[in-house]
Protein backbone atom coordinates (compact mmCIF):
# COMPACT_ATOMS: atom_id res chain seq x y z
CA UNK A 1 0.00 0.00 0.00
CA UNK A 2 3.42 2.48 0.31
CA UNK A 3 6.38 2.68 -1.66
CA UNK A 4 9.31 4.46 -0.15
CA UNK A 5 12.95 5.47 -0.46
CA UNK A 6 15.26 7.13 1.24
CA UNK A 7 18.16 9.41 0.49
CA UNK A 8 20.40 11.57 2.48
CA UNK A 9 18.12 12.17 5.18
CA UNK A 10 14.98 12.51 3.34
CA UNK A 11 12.24 9.88 3.18
CA UNK A 12 10.50 9.93 0.43
CA UNK A 13 6.93 7.96 0.47
CA UNK A 14 4.19 7.40 -1.91
CA UNK A 15 1.06 6.27 -0.46
CA UNK A 16 -1.02 3.54 -2.83
CA UNK A 17 -4.04 3.94 -0.21
CA UNK A 18 -5.15 5.45 3.22
CA UNK A 19 -3.33 7.79 5.15
CA UNK A 20 -4.66 6.14 8.52
CA UNK A 21 -3.07 3.47 11.36
CA UNK A 22 -2.10 1.02 9.20
CA UNK A 23 -0.15 3.31 7.16
CA UNK A 24 1.02 4.80 10.06
CA UNK A 25 2.50 1.87 12.15
CA UNK A 26 4.19 1.05 8.91
CA UNK A 27 6.07 4.74 8.84
CA UNK A 28 6.59 4.60 12.66
CA UNK A 29 8.30 1.17 11.94
CA UNK A 30 10.83 3.09 8.85
CA UNK A 31 11.11 5.80 11.31
CA UNK A 32 12.24 2.96 14.05
CA UNK A 33 15.08 2.32 11.71
CA UNK A 34 16.47 5.54 9.81
CA UNK A 35 16.84 9.06 10.93
CA UNK A 36 15.84 11.69 8.73
CA UNK A 37 15.19 15.26 8.41
CA UNK A 38 13.28 15.32 5.94
CA UNK A 39 9.62 13.84 4.09
CA UNK A 40 7.76 13.82 1.69
CA UNK A 41 4.70 12.21 1.11
CA UNK A 42 2.43 11.64 -1.64
CA UNK A 43 -1.02 11.13 -0.46
CA UNK A 44 -2.99 11.76 -3.76
CA UNK A 45 -4.73 8.32 -3.11
CA UNK A 46 -5.96 8.98 0.28
CA UNK A 47 -9.55 8.71 0.39
CA UNK A 48 -9.01 8.65 4.32
CA UNK A 49 -6.97 10.82 6.11
CA UNK A 50 -7.56 10.38 9.96
CA UNK A 51 -5.80 11.94 13.45
CA UNK A 52 -3.91 9.23 13.61
CA UNK A 53 -1.97 10.79 10.55
CA UNK A 54 -2.05 14.21 11.94
CA UNK A 55 -0.84 12.70 14.96
CA UNK A 56 2.32 11.18 13.07
CA UNK A 57 2.94 14.63 11.23
CA UNK A 58 2.65 16.84 14.18
CA UNK A 59 4.92 14.99 15.99
CA UNK A 60 7.78 14.66 13.36
CA UNK A 61 7.14 18.46 12.76
CA UNK A 62 8.17 19.15 16.51
CA UNK A 63 10.74 17.05 15.72
CA UNK A 64 11.80 20.09 13.27
CA UNK A 65 11.46 17.34 10.33
CA UNK A 66 11.05 19.38 7.07
CA UNK A 67 7.37 17.83 5.76
CA UNK A 68 6.11 18.02 2.56
CA UNK A 69 2.43 16.98 1.41
CA UNK A 70 2.22 15.96 -1.85
CA UNK A 71 -1.63 16.25 -3.66
CA UNK A 72 -3.39 16.20 -0.30
CA UNK A 73 -6.71 15.16 -0.77
CA UNK A 74 -9.60 16.98 0.41
CA UNK A 75 -9.76 15.27 3.58
CA UNK A 76 -6.49 16.21 4.69
CA UNK A 77 -7.80 19.77 4.91
CA UNK A 78 -10.64 19.13 6.37
CA UNK A 79 -9.02 17.04 9.33
CA UNK A 80 -6.61 19.77 10.24
CA UNK A 81 -9.50 22.37 10.27
CA UNK A 82 -11.38 20.27 12.36
CA UNK A 83 -8.73 19.86 14.58
CA UNK A 84 -7.64 23.48 14.74
CA UNK A 85 -4.61 22.65 13.33
CA UNK A 86 -4.45 23.98 9.90
CA UNK A 87 -1.77 26.63 10.78
CA UNK A 88 -0.12 24.95 13.63
CA UNK A 89 2.58 23.29 11.32
CA UNK A 90 5.72 24.85 11.86
CA UNK A 91 7.79 22.56 9.07
CA UNK A 92 5.03 21.95 6.97
CA UNK A 93 4.12 22.71 3.43
CA UNK A 94 1.62 21.05 1.09
CA UNK A 95 2.48 21.09 -2.76
CA UNK A 96 -0.68 20.16 -5.45
CA UNK A 97 1.39 18.43 -8.25
CA UNK A 98 -0.45 19.42 -11.73
CA UNK B 1 -31.34 -2.84 3.52
CA UNK B 2 -28.91 -3.69 6.24
CA UNK B 3 -25.59 -5.65 6.14
CA UNK B 4 -23.92 -7.07 9.48
CA UNK B 5 -20.28 -7.68 9.74
CA UNK B 6 -18.54 -9.39 12.58
CA UNK B 7 -15.08 -8.12 12.75
CA UNK B 8 -11.96 -9.40 15.32
CA UNK B 9 -10.20 -6.04 17.15
CA UNK B 10 -7.21 -7.10 14.93
CA UNK B 11 -5.41 -4.01 12.34
CA UNK B 12 -5.89 -5.84 9.74
CA UNK B 13 -9.83 -5.56 9.60
CA UNK B 14 -9.23 -1.92 9.59
CA UNK B 15 -8.40 -1.12 5.84
CA UNK B 16 -10.82 -3.77 4.08
CA UNK B 17 -13.76 -2.44 6.23
CA UNK B 18 -13.29 1.16 5.62
CA UNK B 19 -12.68 0.61 1.85
CA UNK B 20 -16.20 -1.10 2.10
CA UNK B 21 -17.67 1.63 3.77
CA UNK B 22 -16.53 3.93 1.25
CA UNK B 23 -17.58 1.96 -1.55
CA UNK B 24 -21.35 1.87 -0.05
CA UNK B 25 -21.20 5.15 0.89
CA UNK B 26 -20.83 6.13 -2.89
CA UNK B 27 -23.31 3.35 -4.16
CA UNK B 28 -26.04 4.99 -1.76
CA UNK B 29 -25.43 8.40 -3.53
CA UNK B 30 -22.80 10.43 -1.50
CA UNK B 31 -20.30 11.92 -3.40
CA UNK B 32 -16.59 11.16 -3.41
CA UNK B 33 -16.25 13.95 -0.83
CA UNK B 34 -19.01 12.94 1.46
CA UNK B 35 -18.18 9.01 1.03
CA UNK B 36 -14.65 10.09 1.98
CA UNK B 37 -15.96 11.79 5.21
CA UNK B 38 -17.89 9.02 6.31
CA UNK B 39 -15.40 6.31 5.71
CA UNK B 40 -12.77 8.96 7.51
CA UNK B 41 -15.71 8.73 10.65
CA UNK B 42 -15.60 5.06 10.71
CA UNK B 43 -12.00 4.46 10.19
CA UNK B 44 -11.81 6.83 13.55
CA UNK B 45 -14.32 4.38 15.06
CA UNK B 46 -12.87 1.46 14.54
CA UNK B 47 -9.50 2.20 14.76
CA UNK B 48 -10.37 3.27 18.48
CA UNK B 49 -12.14 -0.17 18.77
CA UNK B 50 -9.28 -2.00 17.81
CA UNK B 51 -6.60 -0.62 19.79
CA UNK B 52 -8.80 0.53 23.03
CA UNK B 53 -12.14 -1.70 23.75
CA UNK B 54 -10.60 -4.48 24.71
CA UNK B 55 -7.18 -3.52 26.71
CA UNK B 56 -4.71 -7.15 25.52
CA UNK B 57 -7.59 -9.10 25.19
CA UNK B 58 -8.80 -10.58 22.03
CA UNK B 59 -12.46 -9.57 21.21
CA UNK B 60 -15.24 -9.03 18.73
CA UNK B 61 -17.06 -6.69 17.78
CA UNK B 62 -20.05 -5.67 15.09
CA UNK B 63 -20.64 -3.22 12.51
CA UNK B 64 -24.18 -2.66 10.73
CA UNK B 65 -24.68 -0.95 7.93
CA UNK B 66 -28.30 0.59 7.35
CA UNK B 67 -29.51 2.34 4.59
CA UNK B 68 -32.41 4.34 4.19
CA UNK B 69 -33.92 7.06 1.56
CA UNK B 70 -32.30 9.59 3.03
CA UNK B 71 -29.50 8.38 5.08
CA UNK B 72 -26.83 6.24 6.12
CA UNK B 73 -26.35 4.85 9.35
CA UNK B 74 -23.51 2.82 10.99
CA UNK B 75 -23.55 1.04 14.28
CA UNK B 76 -20.93 -0.15 15.69
CA UNK B 77 -21.52 -2.37 18.82
CA UNK B 78 -18.48 -4.21 21.23
CA UNK B 79 -18.52 -5.85 24.42
CA UNK B 80 -15.00 -4.12 25.50
CA UNK B 81 -13.93 -2.28 28.80
CA UNK B 82 -16.53 0.56 29.80
CA UNK B 83 -15.57 3.91 27.69
CA UNK B 84 -17.18 7.27 28.06
CA UNK B 85 -15.82 9.53 25.09
CA UNK B 86 -17.83 12.55 26.57
CA UNK B 87 -14.90 12.42 29.13
CA UNK B 88 -12.28 12.50 26.56
CA UNK B 89 -12.67 16.15 25.17
CA UNK B 90 -10.39 17.13 22.40
CA UNK B 91 -8.57 20.29 23.23
CA UNK B 92 -6.15 22.01 20.77
CA UNK B 93 -4.19 23.55 23.56
CA UNK B 94 -3.53 20.38 25.23
CA UNK B 95 -2.09 19.05 21.59
CA UNK B 96 0.10 22.36 21.18
CA UNK B 97 1.34 21.98 24.73
CA UNK B 98 1.66 18.34 25.74
CA UNK B 99 1.45 17.03 22.38
CA UNK B 100 -2.32 15.19 23.78
CA UNK B 101 -4.70 14.41 20.99
CA UNK B 102 -6.78 12.69 23.52
CA UNK B 103 -10.20 13.18 22.24
CA UNK B 104 -9.16 13.52 18.65
CA UNK B 105 -10.74 10.77 17.08
CA UNK B 106 -14.60 11.74 18.51
CA UNK B 107 -14.25 15.30 17.75
CA UNK B 108 -13.01 14.08 13.72
CA UNK B 109 -16.29 11.98 13.76
CA UNK B 110 -18.92 14.37 15.36
CA UNK B 111 -17.62 16.99 12.70
CA UNK B 112 -17.96 14.25 9.29
CA UNK B 113 -21.01 13.37 9.90
CA UNK B 114 -24.67 14.84 10.52
CA UNK B 115 -25.14 12.80 14.04
CA UNK B 116 -23.03 11.12 16.41
CA UNK B 117 -24.60 8.96 19.45
CA UNK B 118 -22.87 7.23 22.09
CA UNK B 119 -24.83 4.63 23.52
CA UNK B 120 -23.86 2.57 27.10
CA UNK B 121 -25.83 -0.22 27.42
CA UNK B 122 -24.12 -1.84 30.42
CA UNK B 123 -23.47 -5.86 30.17
CA UNK B 124 -24.46 -5.50 26.76
CA UNK B 125 -21.68 -3.83 25.51
CA UNK B 126 -21.45 -0.19 23.86
CA UNK B 127 -22.70 1.17 21.27
CA UNK B 128 -21.80 3.72 18.12
CA UNK B 129 -23.87 5.27 15.83
CA UNK B 130 -22.68 7.71 13.53
CA UNK B 131 -25.17 9.00 10.87
CA UNK B 132 -24.34 10.83 7.61
CA UNK B 133 -27.55 12.23 5.61
CA UNK B 134 -27.65 11.62 1.74
CA UNK B 135 -28.32 14.99 -0.40
CA UNK B 136 -30.43 14.50 -3.09
CA UNK B 137 -31.78 17.45 -5.48
CA UNK B 138 -34.88 18.91 -4.39
CA UNK B 139 -37.75 19.04 -6.69
CA UNK B 140 -37.34 22.85 -6.21
CA UNK B 141 -33.81 22.59 -8.19
CA UNK B 142 -35.23 20.41 -10.66
CA UNK B 143 -37.89 22.95 -12.00
CA UNK B 144 -38.61 26.55 -11.80
CA UNK B 145 -41.48 27.54 -9.85
CA UNK B 146 -43.42 28.40 -12.57
CA UNK B 147 -42.74 25.27 -14.04
CA UNK B 148 -44.10 23.74 -10.61
CA UNK B 149 -47.45 25.82 -10.17
CA UNK B 150 -48.92 24.69 -13.19
CA UNK B 151 -52.02 23.05 -12.08
CA UNK B 152 -54.03 20.24 -14.55
CA UNK B 153 -57.07 21.41 -15.80
CA UNK B 154 -60.49 19.49 -15.34
CA UNK B 155 -60.73 16.37 -17.00
CA UNK B 156 -62.56 13.97 -18.92
CA UNK B 157 -61.74 11.13 -17.21
CA UNK B 158 -59.41 9.62 -14.97
CA UNK B 159 -56.89 6.77 -15.44
CA UNK B 160 -55.59 4.71 -12.54
CA UNK B 161 -52.15 2.88 -12.65
CA UNK B 162 -49.64 1.22 -10.65
CA UNK B 163 -46.95 3.30 -9.90
CA UNK B 164 -43.45 2.78 -11.92
CA UNK B 165 -40.23 4.77 -11.04
CA UNK B 166 -40.75 7.03 -14.15
CA UNK B 167 -43.39 8.42 -12.35
CA UNK B 168 -40.87 10.08 -9.67
CA UNK B 169 -40.96 13.76 -10.73
CA UNK B 170 -44.63 14.10 -11.50
CA UNK B 171 -45.01 12.70 -8.02
CA UNK B 172 -42.64 14.99 -6.80
CA UNK B 173 -44.46 17.95 -8.22
CA UNK B 174 -47.82 16.84 -6.94
CA UNK B 175 -46.77 16.88 -3.41
CA UNK B 176 -45.07 20.25 -4.34
CA UNK B 177 -48.18 21.67 -5.84
CA UNK B 178 -50.66 20.50 -3.51
CA UNK B 179 -48.86 21.22 -0.26
CA UNK B 180 -45.90 23.45 -0.75
CA UNK B 181 -43.09 22.99 1.52
CA UNK B 182 -45.83 21.81 4.66
CA UNK B 183 -45.57 17.30 3.66
CA UNK B 184 -44.24 16.04 6.31
CA UNK B 185 -42.87 13.00 4.83
CA UNK B 186 -39.41 14.89 3.18
CA UNK B 187 -38.29 12.43 0.98
CA UNK B 188 -41.42 13.32 -1.74
CA UNK B 189 -39.61 16.00 -2.54
CA UNK B 190 -36.83 14.24 -3.93
CA UNK B 191 -37.66 12.08 -7.25
CA UNK B 192 -34.30 10.21 -6.70
CA UNK B 193 -35.56 8.75 -3.37
CA UNK B 194 -38.54 8.03 -4.37
CA UNK B 195 -36.87 6.00 -7.56
CA UNK B 196 -34.86 4.65 -5.19
CA UNK B 197 -38.00 3.46 -2.71
CA UNK B 198 -39.87 1.50 -5.44
CA UNK B 199 -36.33 0.04 -7.16
CA UNK B 200 -36.06 -1.48 -3.65
CA UNK B 201 -39.56 -2.37 -3.28
CA UNK B 202 -39.71 -0.24 -0.11
CA UNK B 203 -43.14 1.06 -1.41
CA UNK B 204 -46.19 0.51 -3.18
CA UNK B 205 -48.59 2.62 -4.98
CA UNK B 206 -50.58 3.74 -7.58
CA UNK B 207 -50.78 7.15 -9.79
CA UNK B 208 -54.11 8.79 -11.01
CA UNK B 209 -53.27 10.88 -14.51
CA UNK B 210 -56.04 12.63 -16.62
CA UNK B 211 -57.27 11.60 -19.95
CA UNK B 212 -54.33 14.11 -21.00
CA UNK B 213 -51.80 12.33 -19.18
CA UNK B 214 -51.25 14.58 -16.18
CA UNK B 215 -50.58 13.54 -12.77
CA UNK B 216 -53.34 14.64 -10.14
CA UNK B 217 -53.10 11.81 -7.56
CA UNK B 218 -50.62 9.63 -6.12
CA UNK B 219 -51.17 7.22 -2.99
CA UNK B 220 -48.65 4.15 -1.51
CA UNK B 221 -48.09 2.26 1.00
CA UNK B 222 -44.49 2.12 2.95
CA UNK B 223 -43.47 -1.48 3.62
CA UNK B 224 -42.84 -1.41 7.67
CA UNK B 225 -38.92 -3.36 7.45
CA UNK B 226 -39.48 -4.70 10.87
CA UNK B 227 -43.12 -6.92 9.71
CA UNK B 228 -45.12 -7.60 7.01
CA UNK B 229 -47.74 -4.71 7.46
CA UNK B 230 -47.67 -1.23 5.26
CA UNK B 231 -48.79 2.06 5.82
CA UNK B 232 -50.66 3.83 3.91
CA UNK B 233 -48.08 6.55 3.87
CA UNK B 234 -48.16 8.84 0.99
CA UNK B 235 -51.47 10.41 -0.44
CA UNK B 236 -52.21 13.44 -2.41
CA UNK B 237 -54.61 15.23 -5.13
CA UNK B 238 -54.24 17.81 -6.93
CA UNK B 239 -56.70 20.81 -5.42
CA UNK B 240 -58.36 21.18 -8.69
CA UNK B 241 -59.29 17.38 -9.05
CA UNK B 242 -60.54 16.95 -5.24
CA UNK B 243 -64.31 15.71 -5.06
CA UNK B 244 -64.26 13.88 -8.14
CA UNK B 245 -63.65 10.17 -6.44
CA UNK B 246 -60.09 9.91 -7.01
CA UNK B 247 -58.79 9.47 -3.24
CA UNK B 248 -61.45 6.19 -3.02
CA UNK B 249 -60.35 5.20 -6.29
CA UNK B 250 -56.68 4.87 -4.84
CA UNK B 251 -57.36 3.35 -1.41
CA UNK B 252 -59.53 0.77 -2.78
CA UNK B 253 -56.61 0.14 -5.27
CA UNK B 254 -53.99 -0.13 -2.59
CA UNK B 255 -55.96 -2.34 -0.27
CA UNK B 256 -56.46 -5.02 -3.13
CA UNK B 257 -52.54 -4.61 -4.12
CA UNK B 258 -51.98 -5.23 -0.11
CA UNK B 259 -54.13 -8.32 -0.04
CA UNK B 260 -52.60 -9.53 -3.68
CA UNK B 261 -49.07 -9.40 -1.91
CA UNK B 262 -50.26 -11.15 1.02
CA UNK B 263 -49.66 -8.41 3.75
CA UNK B 264 -51.13 -8.85 7.21
CA UNK B 265 -52.20 -5.53 7.51
CA UNK B 266 -52.33 -1.57 6.86
CA UNK B 267 -51.93 1.55 8.80
CA UNK B 268 -52.22 4.96 8.54
CA UNK B 269 -50.52 8.05 10.72
CA UNK B 270 -53.23 10.19 10.04
CA UNK B 271 -52.25 14.00 11.77
CA UNK B 272 -54.91 15.56 13.90
CA UNK B 273 -54.03 19.11 13.10
CA UNK B 274 -57.41 18.02 11.08
CA UNK B 275 -59.82 15.04 10.92
CA UNK B 276 -59.85 14.38 7.17
CA UNK B 277 -57.42 11.66 7.00
CA UNK B 278 -58.92 10.05 10.03
CA UNK B 279 -62.22 9.89 8.32
CA UNK B 280 -60.87 9.00 5.23
CA UNK B 281 -59.10 5.96 6.93
CA UNK B 282 -62.24 4.75 9.24
CA UNK B 283 -64.95 5.35 5.68
CA UNK B 284 -62.44 2.46 4.69
CA UNK B 285 -62.72 0.44 8.06
CA UNK B 286 -59.88 1.19 9.39
CA UNK B 287 -59.81 1.48 13.26
CA UNK B 288 -57.80 3.35 15.41
CA UNK B 289 -55.54 1.97 17.93
CA UNK B 290 -53.05 4.57 19.71
CA UNK B 291 -52.39 8.51 19.73
CA UNK B 292 -49.35 9.01 19.07
CA UNK B 293 -48.23 12.28 20.56
CA UNK B 294 -46.04 14.99 19.17
CA UNK B 295 -44.51 12.48 16.27
CA UNK B 296 -43.00 15.26 13.59
CA UNK B 297 -42.13 18.43 14.24
CA UNK B 298 -44.36 21.48 14.04
CA UNK B 299 -45.18 22.39 10.37
CA UNK B 300 -48.03 24.58 8.75
CA UNK B 301 -50.55 22.72 7.38
CA UNK B 302 -51.76 24.88 4.23
CA UNK B 303 -56.01 25.94 4.63
CA UNK B 304 -56.19 24.56 8.32
CA UNK B 305 -55.80 27.05 11.53
CA UNK B 306 -54.13 24.99 13.77
CA UNK B 307 -51.52 25.14 17.19
CA UNK B 308 -47.78 26.19 16.93
CA UNK B 309 -46.96 22.54 18.19
CA UNK B 310 -45.05 19.27 17.18
CA UNK B 311 -47.55 17.71 15.62
CA UNK B 312 -49.51 14.27 17.19
CA UNK B 313 -51.17 11.20 14.79
CA UNK B 314 -53.79 8.87 15.48
CA UNK B 315 -52.56 5.15 14.08
CA UNK B 316 -55.75 3.48 12.09
CA UNK B 317 -55.29 -0.10 11.89
CA UNK B 318 -56.98 -2.38 8.67
CA UNK B 319 -56.44 -6.24 9.28
CA UNK B 320 -56.12 -7.79 6.14
CA UNK B 321 -56.42 -11.51 7.72
CA UNK B 322 -58.60 -12.36 9.94
CA UNK B 323 -57.40 -13.11 13.72
CA UNK B 324 -60.66 -13.87 15.84
CA UNK B 325 -59.41 -14.67 19.18
CA UNK B 326 -55.60 -12.90 20.71
CA UNK B 327 -54.60 -13.95 23.91
CA UNK B 328 -51.91 -11.38 25.72
CA UNK B 329 -50.33 -10.21 28.78
CA UNK B 330 -52.57 -7.25 29.83
CA UNK B 331 -50.90 -4.74 32.14
CA UNK B 332 -53.50 -3.69 34.99
CA UNK B 333 -54.04 -0.33 34.36
CA UNK B 334 -54.64 -1.24 30.32
CA UNK B 335 -56.93 -4.06 30.69
CA UNK B 336 -59.86 -2.24 29.77
CA UNK B 337 -58.65 -0.08 26.80
CA UNK B 338 -56.76 -2.72 25.14
CA UNK B 339 -60.29 -5.33 25.29
CA UNK B 340 -61.94 -2.02 23.83
CA UNK B 341 -59.42 -1.33 21.17
CA UNK B 342 -59.30 -4.92 19.89
CA UNK B 343 -62.96 -5.42 20.38
CA UNK B 344 -63.34 -2.60 17.96
CA UNK B 345 -61.42 -4.49 15.61
CA UNK B 346 -63.79 -7.18 16.06
CA UNK B 347 -61.11 -9.33 18.27
CA UNK B 348 -61.92 -11.08 20.83
CA UNK B 349 -59.11 -10.15 23.57
CA UNK B 350 -58.04 -12.80 26.29
CA UNK B 351 -56.04 -12.04 29.49
CA UNK B 352 -53.24 -14.44 30.21
CA UNK B 353 -52.68 -14.42 33.98
CA UNK B 354 -48.93 -15.00 35.29
CA UNK B 355 -48.99 -17.91 38.38
CA UNK B 356 -45.35 -18.51 38.66
CA UNK B 357 -42.83 -16.26 39.31
CA UNK B 358 -40.93 -14.90 36.03
CA UNK B 359 -37.40 -16.22 34.88
CA UNK B 360 -35.50 -13.80 32.92
CA UNK B 361 -32.78 -14.08 30.31
CA UNK B 362 -29.80 -12.12 31.40
CA UNK B 363 -29.82 -10.13 28.86
CA UNK B 364 -32.65 -8.17 26.94
CA UNK B 365 -33.33 -8.08 23.44
CA UNK B 366 -33.87 -4.41 23.04
CA UNK B 367 -33.58 -1.90 19.31
CA UNK B 368 -33.73 1.52 18.76
CA UNK B 369 -35.03 3.12 15.90
CA UNK B 370 -34.32 6.84 15.86
CA UNK B 371 -35.45 9.62 13.05
CA UNK B 372 -33.21 12.39 13.19
CA UNK B 373 -35.13 14.92 11.36
CA UNK B 374 -38.11 14.71 13.44
CA UNK B 375 -35.80 14.32 16.84
CA UNK B 376 -37.73 11.18 18.34
CA UNK B 377 -37.25 7.32 18.91
CA UNK B 378 -38.72 4.17 19.17
CA UNK B 379 -37.33 1.97 21.91
CA UNK B 380 -38.61 -1.82 20.70
CA UNK B 381 -37.98 -4.64 23.25
CA UNK B 382 -38.60 -7.52 21.85
CA UNK B 383 -37.64 -10.15 24.57
CA UNK B 384 -36.93 -8.41 28.46
CA UNK B 385 -33.77 -9.69 30.51
CA UNK B 386 -32.67 -8.71 33.53
CA UNK B 387 -31.21 -5.78 32.56
CA UNK B 388 -34.48 -3.96 31.54
CA UNK B 389 -34.73 -1.43 33.42
CA UNK B 390 -31.19 -0.29 33.42
CA UNK B 391 -30.95 -1.03 29.52
CA UNK B 392 -34.04 1.80 29.33
CA UNK B 393 -32.13 3.87 31.45
CA UNK B 394 -29.20 3.91 29.69
CA UNK B 395 -31.64 4.33 26.26
CA UNK B 396 -33.55 7.24 28.08
CA UNK B 397 -30.36 9.00 29.52
CA UNK B 398 -28.93 8.93 25.50
CA UNK B 399 -31.98 10.12 23.74
CA UNK B 400 -32.65 12.93 26.12
CA UNK B 401 -28.88 14.25 25.97
CA UNK B 402 -29.05 13.86 21.94
CA UNK B 403 -32.18 16.39 22.84
CA UNK B 404 -35.16 13.98 21.57
CA UNK B 405 -38.50 15.76 21.92
CA UNK B 406 -40.52 12.25 21.86
CA UNK B 407 -39.54 8.70 23.19
CA UNK B 408 -41.73 5.70 22.34
CA UNK B 409 -41.47 2.52 23.90
CA UNK B 410 -43.06 -0.58 22.43
CA UNK B 411 -43.38 -3.68 24.80
CA UNK B 412 -44.34 -7.02 23.44
CA UNK B 413 -47.89 -8.13 24.42
CA UNK B 414 -47.03 -12.20 24.09
CA UNK B 415 -44.30 -11.24 26.85
CA UNK B 416 -45.17 -11.95 30.68
CA UNK B 417 -43.09 -8.71 31.97
CA UNK B 418 -44.96 -6.72 29.82
CA UNK B 419 -47.46 -6.60 32.67
CA UNK B 420 -44.54 -5.65 35.10
CA UNK B 421 -42.79 -2.94 32.64
CA UNK B 422 -45.76 -0.89 32.76
CA UNK B 423 -45.74 0.31 35.82
CA UNK B 424 -41.90 0.89 35.87
CA UNK B 425 -41.76 2.79 32.66
CA UNK B 426 -44.89 4.88 34.31
CA UNK B 427 -42.62 6.02 37.32
CA UNK B 428 -40.41 7.02 34.50
CA UNK B 429 -43.15 9.62 33.11
CA UNK B 430 -44.68 7.49 30.60
CA UNK B 431 -47.82 7.07 29.61
CA UNK B 432 -49.86 5.11 27.76
CA UNK B 433 -50.02 5.62 23.52
CA UNK B 434 -52.07 2.43 22.25
CA UNK B 435 -52.00 -0.59 20.57
CA UNK B 436 -49.75 -1.05 17.88
CA UNK B 437 -50.93 -4.12 16.10
CA UNK B 438 -48.60 -6.89 14.25
CA UNK B 439 -45.99 -3.84 14.11
CA UNK B 440 -42.85 -5.73 14.61
CA UNK B 441 -42.00 -9.12 13.70
CA UNK B 442 -45.98 -9.74 13.39
CA UNK B 443 -46.49 -9.38 16.97
CA UNK B 444 -48.59 -6.93 19.19
CA UNK B 445 -46.74 -4.49 20.99
CA UNK B 446 -48.05 -1.54 23.75
CA UNK B 447 -46.90 1.57 23.55
CA UNK B 448 -45.87 3.69 25.91
CA UNK B 449 -44.66 7.35 25.48
CA UNK B 450 -42.86 10.50 26.97
CA UNK B 451 -42.69 13.72 25.39
CA UNK B 452 -40.83 16.56 25.66
CA UNK B 453 -42.63 19.58 24.81
CA UNK B 454 -45.66 20.93 26.11
CA UNK B 455 -49.17 20.22 24.12
CA UNK B 456 -52.26 21.75 24.14
CA UNK B 457 -54.56 18.50 23.88
CA UNK B 458 -57.38 21.01 22.36
CA UNK B 459 -54.99 21.33 19.34
CA UNK B 460 -54.79 17.62 19.12
CA UNK B 461 -58.38 16.44 16.72
CA UNK B 462 -59.50 13.24 16.69
CA UNK B 463 -62.67 11.74 14.96
CA UNK B 464 -62.69 7.72 15.97
CA UNK B 465 -65.22 6.90 19.22
CA UNK B 466 -62.12 5.06 19.84
CA UNK B 467 -59.72 7.62 19.19
CA UNK B 468 -61.37 9.66 21.79
CA UNK B 469 -61.43 7.33 24.56
CA UNK B 470 -57.68 7.28 24.05
CA UNK B 471 -57.14 10.35 24.01
CA UNK B 472 -58.94 11.16 27.06
CA UNK B 473 -57.17 8.62 28.84
CA UNK B 474 -53.82 9.79 27.82
CA UNK B 475 -55.16 13.52 28.78
CA UNK B 476 -56.07 11.73 32.50
CA UNK B 477 -52.52 10.30 32.53
CA UNK B 478 -51.08 13.44 32.13
CA UNK B 479 -53.20 15.05 34.12
CA UNK B 480 -54.14 17.57 31.59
Amino acid sequence: MMEFTKKDGELSIVLKGDFNYPTVKRIENILKLEEIDRLTIDIGSAKVVDSEAVKLLFRLDRDSVQITVLNPPYIFDRILNILKLKDRFKNLKTVKEE
Amino acid sequence: MEISLKLPNQVGVIQPSVDFVYSWGLEHGLSEKEASELATAFDELITDVVLFAFGDNEGEFSVMLKDTLSQLEITVHELGEPFDPNRHKYSVEKVLSEGNFDGSGFEVIKNLVDHFIYIYKGKAGKEYRIIKEIKHPHITQLFTQEELAVEPEKAVSYQIAPVSEEDAEDIARLIYRAYGYTYPKEDMYYPDRIVKALKEGKKFGVIVRTDRGEAVGYFAVIMSTDSNIGEVGEVVVSPKHRGKGIMKMMMKALIDMAKARGLEGLFGEAVTVHTISQRVNAKFGFKSTALVLGFFPYIEYKGFEHKQQRISVVIDFLPLKERKVVSAYLPEDYRKILKEIYANMGIELKNIPVRKELKLAEKSNISLQINYRFETAVVVVRDYGEDFESRIDKNIQALEEKGMKGIYIDLPLDEAFTKKAVPILKKKGFVFSGLMPLFHQERDFLRMQKIYEDLDFDGINVFSDMAVKIKKLIQKEMGK
